[in-house]
């Protein structure tokens, strides 16, 4: 168990940048996320600090030892960092309890086949042990995955795109099971998810990255509650944009004022409004163009003076072809353009 | 961390035990071949003949390669796309038996047919350029077949079924789909098959043709020229090394070849009764052209002059060497192709081309090579005369670097199914590059492996030229006595040891095509 | 022969791969597979030491293995070939120079001979027996090597389209009459190369050089194939005449192959030029190697190859003509009656090889 600190970390594939000057913290025993869109180079990251890819400026330290940096990097096998990859690479040849003691080679017998079987135990594969993997299903594949990084004590664990490519019910056990597992463990965890609820439900701290740079590192309420930008509002779940002028430190929408006291009046600002945080009542201000049920919520298409907006409304709320719209100030935020 | 800081290594400097492995390996099988382009340099070759030999060797060569190549190709992948995507009767037989001419070496084909055509008893008279190339596609097609195969059968289904589902034809699915995606295992086989063709001296010697291998020798025993026909060898060598590197370059672009993981039994289209007997008899006659035919003639002569006794000895000599030469060679060619396939410079993957021209000359060339290296260590003082031992090492060190590109393939083939994220994994898991390579790469590979082993084997089974001039004493296999034989123009007598090539060959070659057929149930085993 | 005997061959074989494992480090792996052989052997050891001969030889016939078991019976020696190419066997022979374990160096022809010579790879060896039992014209001037058969250069003919003093000479093949009607071997073969090399010991190099292009004028097809090959072209109706060694023409009139005496059926042979210079000969010989580490046992092998005994027994098993004319060839041989050979120095096959070769290559004869 060791922090992981990314301090201005900056990586080129060719001429494309992929990674610009990205720091940031995973505290000793904190399950971090890494969120961000295909592309945003949240995969990178993992690689670097598994030192799978050198850094060119910058540097990567674990547990406060300084393991890559330009022209050093530690080699892989010698970090004592646990991955867990997004096709989770189990040996096709070994069975799941050979893959699990596979990075226990440096432990007595016995005492790696104990190691073997507690770990499968975690997991809820102990009766599995024997099996290989093309037998395994998948989420009894990623969990044999989570457990053959887990075994060998590591430092810290990364875990890429953990829950992508299961089914809905399968992914929402997964992630229970995985984030007990990762509880027990104590370990410092990493993982990337472009998935804002993964993210939301199981990290104790988020990295919000666009495009090679980081958007916000903060706790997920805080970022939930205070994004730091547009693109940082938009990571986390769907927004309504609007851009508008601020007069008396807010911004008039049709659908309500949003504050901006931190803005100067006359300036010209970008308003998020985060779909679920707007409530919907019959009356009148808008009109209900489409209703789709979308889970537990109905997303509702809504439009006033011209401007159509998204809305999550409690499923089978009644509603006419008219409602009042009521904007919580807790969803909405302003930005300067 | 003081601990930490030892381990770190500038990232220039990353040598491990495979790179290093690898190195070594790769300056073994070269070396020869390097030998013989150093001493072609420095050497005065002093004959005036030597820019037409080379020209008319050179359009030989190029003409025999395109012809036979041609014909190899597509006869390898016709046949190949019939028994992995069709059903008709006789499929699961034709399945290996195509493989079986891969036994016969094209200089016992190229005697038979002589035979066979003298006696009236080929359909077809072979004789002469068009004589020649045939018999290099019948005889070599198996090589582009068990790529082109692996390669259809590694075929995602899906890609094929949204094909059909898209109102394609078969024969629409085979040039637009199946083709494509198999062009870069077929490239693998037809490379192998052309290399084979640059390296043949019997069969065009035989027919009066002039290549650059019949130049070779005729520049060395006609015109007393050793020193051309290191020359001539040269530049075999090298064009060989350019045609590598072309077709590894290709292959490079197209990288689709891996496809998905997921396997699905093949739906193969049910041909009706005419293309069904039209299939089956393509197939029967590639056979009879191959293999069977040829084999029936050696009978034949054998039957009229059977002489066990003679051919126990170089049997057991045979078997030996081949088996001892195919897992040396086999064990150089994995540490090979495991270094090229983590490199990812053009200098990472070099080693593939200098290990892998010496399977364009004729194996007499490396033995040359590979004599006069024996030759500069001797005069260095650090080895004494070709005793017994220093004599088999020579000769298993030629086996080595005549054919370690025949086995870099299958095993390179082998690897490009491990996914990269293995390799990392295995490395987040502590392992170093030497518990990677025995706990994850060689098991991974170890069906492409066995594979490469059969394949070797067989190589070496028929090799003659540099089992004639390396060997030790009283030590004959079962080629250099059927070249004892022919060579004093006996062909009753060289019948027998030449079926006993081709037998004793038949059974790695069926093992081999029966180990393909199971490999097409998936990655897994 | 059998498995016990290919045991104990492999044990003697391994001990001796063993012994030379401190010559290279590459040695232990073959040390290793050495011993693997070895452990098929149940018991078997015991070849007497040192008590061999080593031969390079190009010749490759049965009845050689013959000879070398006389030699064992009459002198205890056991003789050890290694087979090849002449050209080949030189290069490694040049390879190993002082360290080289070959002893006599034998070759069917006198041009690879020569070469052999010219390399400094013979040494000279004379001794009365030799000198008695060898014609001079049938051995190198200076010793460096012997013949012990011969063999003669022939002109077969079809019978229904040639009468025998039609091809009664060399230079009849290159008249208009056989116009697209000869057939021969390739130029790169040692035999065509020594036949030319002799005209042009006899008749200069122009001579040569036009007698080279008249019959290449006459080929009915490009050269390809080998002796026996040129035989059953004729007698296929390909063409009406071409030129091999005597000894393939007997070879295949003795065939256990019906096929190939019906070939023999259709096909006449003679000895050409009996009128004038005589009929080319080529010898089958050996020499004592530079470096030979068993000299004494080479020299008394040489002198065993034109021994009664070897001479007589190397008649009936092969279609050679003996070295020594008082020896009686093989019956069918002896039919064949006496013949004129040409009387030109043995060496000279040797010294006009290269512009041999540079005939044929100017006259497109490939």
């Amino acid at each position: 168990m060791s922090s992981v600190e990314v301090n201005k970390v900056r990586r080129t594939y060719g001429k494309t940048l992929v990674l610009d000057d990205v720091s940031f913290t995973a505290p000793q025993g904190q399950v971090v996320a890494l969120l961000g869109p295909s592309g945003s180079g949240k995969s990178t990251i993992l690689r670097l600090i598994a030192g799978l890819e050198a850094v060119e400026s910058g540097d990567i330290r674990i547990g406060g030892e300084r393991v890559s940096a330009p022209g050093v990097t530690q080699p892989t096998e010698l970090r004592r960092v646990g991955m867990v990859f997004q096709d989770y690479s189990l040996f096709p040849h070994l069975t799941a309890g050979a893959n699990v003691a596979f990075g226990l080679d440096k432990v007595g017998r016995a005492e790696r086949d104990a190691t073997t079987l507690k770990w499968l135990d975690r997991v809820g594969l102990k009766r599995r042990a024997g099996a290989y993997p093309h037998e395994l299903s998948g989420g009894e594949q990623q969990r044999v995955a989570l457990a053959r990084a887990l075994a060998p004590k590591p430092r810290a664990i990364l875990l890429d795109e953990p829950f992508s490519g299961l089914d809905a019910v399968l992914r929402a056990e997964l992630r229970d099971t995985t984030l007990a597992t990762l509880a027990e463990a104590k370990t410092t965890t990493l993982f990337v998810t472009h998935d804002a609820e993964d993210a939301l439900q199981a990290a104790d701290r988020l990295v919000i990255l666009k495009a090679g740079r980081v958007l916000q590192e903060a706790a997920p309420r805080d970022a939930y509650d205070h994004p730091a930008s547009l693109d940082a509002a938009a990571a986390l779940g769907p927004v309504n944009i609007y851009q508008g002028i601020v007069a008396n430190g807010a911004v008039e929408t049709p659908f309500g004022a949003v504050s901006a006291t931190h803005l100067a009046a006359g300036a010209k600002a970008n308003v998020a409004v985060r779909a679920e945080t707007l409530s919907l009542a019959p009356g009148t201000g808008a009109r209900v163009l489409a209703v789709r049920p979308h889970g537990a919520h109905d997303l509702v298409r809504i439009e006033a003076q011209g401007i159509i907006w998204r809305a999550l409304a409690p499923a089978r709320t009644t509603l006419g072809d008219s409602v009042s719209v009521t904007l919580q100030p807790a969803g909405a935020f302003a930005f300067a353009v | 961390m003081s601990l930490a800081a030892t381990h770190t290594r500038r990232n220039a400097l990353r040598l491990d035990g495979v790179a290093i492995a690898a190195a070594v390996a790769t300056l073994i099988c070269a070396a020869p071949a390097m030998a013989v382009i150093a001493l072609a340099l420095t050497r005065d070759a002093g004959a005036e003949f030597g820019a037409a030999l080379i020209r008319d060797g050179a359009i030989g060569t190029f003409t025999l390669v395109l012809a036979g190549g041609a014909g190899a190709i597509a006869f390898g992948a016709a046949s190949a796309w019939l028994v992995t995507l069709c059903q008709f009767p006789g499929r699961g037989l034709f399945e290996w038996l195509l493989v079986v001419p891969l036994a016969a070496p094209s200089y016992i084909l190229a005697y038979a047919y002589a035979g066979i055509t003298w006696a009236g008893a080929s359909p077809v008279p072979v004789q002469g350029f068009w004589g020649v190339a045939f018999i290099y596609a019948v005889g070599l097609y198996p090589y582009v077949y068990l790529a082109a195969r692996a390669a259809f059968a590694s075929q995602s289904a899906c890609a094929l079924e949204a094909a059909r589902m898209l109102g394609a034809s078969p024969l629409r699915v085979f040039w637009r789909v199946a083709l494509p995606l198999a062009r870069p295992g077929i490239a693998a086989g037809a490379a192998l098959a052309c290399m084979e063709i640059a390296a043949d001296y019997g069969a065009a010697q035989h027919f009066g043709l002039s290549t650059l291998s019949t130049a070779v020798f005729r520049a060395w025993y006609a015109h007393g020229a050793p020193a051309l026909a290191l020359q001539i060898s040269a530049v075999l060598l090298v064009a060989a090394m350019l045609f590598l590197f072309v077709e590894r370059s290709a292959r490079g672009r197209a990288s689709y070849a891996g496809g998905s993981s997921r396997w699905r039994p093949l739906p193969r289209y049910q041909l009706n009764a005419l293309a069904g007997g039209f299939a089956a008899s393509f197939c029967a006659t590639l056979i009879t052209f191959g293999a069977l035919l040829p084999l029936l003639w050696l009978a034949r002569l054998a039957l009229l002059h059977a002489d066990v006794q003679d051919i126990v000895r170089p049997f057991v000599t045979s078997m030996v060497l081949s088996g001892s030469g195919a897992v040396l060679t086999l064990a150089l060619a994995a540490a090979i192709a495991v270094a090229a396939r983590r490199a990812t410079t053009v200098l990472g993957k070099s080693p593939l081309f200098a290990a892998g021209m010496g399977y364009a000359a004729p194996g007499a060339v490396i033995a040359l090579g590979a004599l006069s290296l024996f030759g500069l260590a001797r005069e260095a003082g650090w080895v004494g005369g070709l005793g017994a031992g220093l004599s088999l090492a020579a000769l298993f060190w030629t086996y080595a670097a005549r054919f370690a590109s025949a086995g870099v393939g299958p095993i390179d083939a082998g690897l490009s199914r491990l996914s990269k994220d293995l390799d990392a994994s295995a490395r987040t898991l502590g392992a170093g590059p030497w518990r990677r390579f025995v706990k994850i790469d060689l098991p991974i590979a170890a069906p492409s492996l066995a594979a490469a082993a059969l394949i070797l084997f067989v190589e070496i089974l028929k090799e003659l030229p540099a089992t004639l001039i390396l060997r030790p004493f009283n030590f004959d296999t079962l080629a250099v006595k059927a070249y004892s034989y022919a060579s004093d123009e006996r062909l009753l007598e060289a019948a027998a040891p030449a079926l006993l090539i081709f037998l004793a060959g038949l059974a790695p070659i069926i093992i081999l095509a029966r180990g393909i057929e199971r490999g097409r149930a998936g990655i897994a085993s | 022969m059998g498995v016990r005997c290919n045991c104990e061959w492999f044990a003697s074989f391994a001990r001796e791969a063993t012994l030379s494992l401190h010559l290279s480090r590459r040695g232990l792996v073959l040390g290793a597979s050495a011993t693997a052989l070895a452990a098929c052997s149940p018991g078997g050891a015991g070849v007497e030491e040192e008590n061999f001969l080593n031969v390079y030889t190009a010749r490759h016939y049965d009845a050689d293995r013959a000879l070398y078991a006389g030699f064992q019976e009459a002198t205890g020696v056991e003789v050890r070939a290694l087979t090849g190419s002449a050209e080949q066997l030189l290069e490694r022979l040049r390879a190993e120079g002082e360290a080289s374990e070959a002893d006599i160096f034998v070759s069917a022809d006198a041009g690879n001979l020569w070469k052999v010579k010219e390399a400094g790879l013979f040494q000279n060896v004379t001794t009365p027996t030799l000198r008695e039992k060898v014609p001079d014209h049938l051995r190198d001037p200076d010793g460096a090597f012997w013949g012990f058969t011969k063999r003669a250069r022939i002109i077969v003919y079809r019978k229904d389209a040639v009468r025998p003093e039609e091809v009664a000479t060399m230079d009849a093949l290159g008249a208009a009459r056989f116009r697209n009607q000869i057939v021969m071997r390739s130029s790169s073969n040692t035999y065509q190369l020594s036949t030319l090399a002799a005209r042009i010991e006899r008749l200069g190099v122009e001579n040569a050089k036009a007698w080279a292009a008249a019959v290449r004028g006459n080929f009915a097809r490009d050269p390809q194939g080998s002796d026996s090959d040129q035989i059953k072209a004729v007698a296929a109706g390909e063409a009406q005449a071409s030129v091999c060694n005597h000894y393939y023409y007997f070879r295949m009139l003795r065939s256990e192959d019906a096929a190939e005496r019906d070939v023999i059926g259709k096909v006449g042979f003679v000895f050409p030029d009996q009128a004038g210079a005589g009929t080319h000969v080529n010898i089958s010989g050996g020499g004592v190697t530079a470096h030979a580490k068993r000299r004494e046992r080479a020299v008394q092998f040489l002198e065993y190859l034109v021994s009664d005994a070897a001479q007589t027994m190397l008649a009936p098993l092969n279609t050679e003509f003996p070295i020594r004319p008082e020896i009686a060839p093989a019956p069918d041989l002896a039919a064949a009656g006496p013949f004129k050979e040409e009387n030109i120095p043995l060496d000279a096959l040797g010294r006009h090889q290269a512009d041999a070769a540079r005939i044929f290559e100017e006259v497109g004869w490939s």
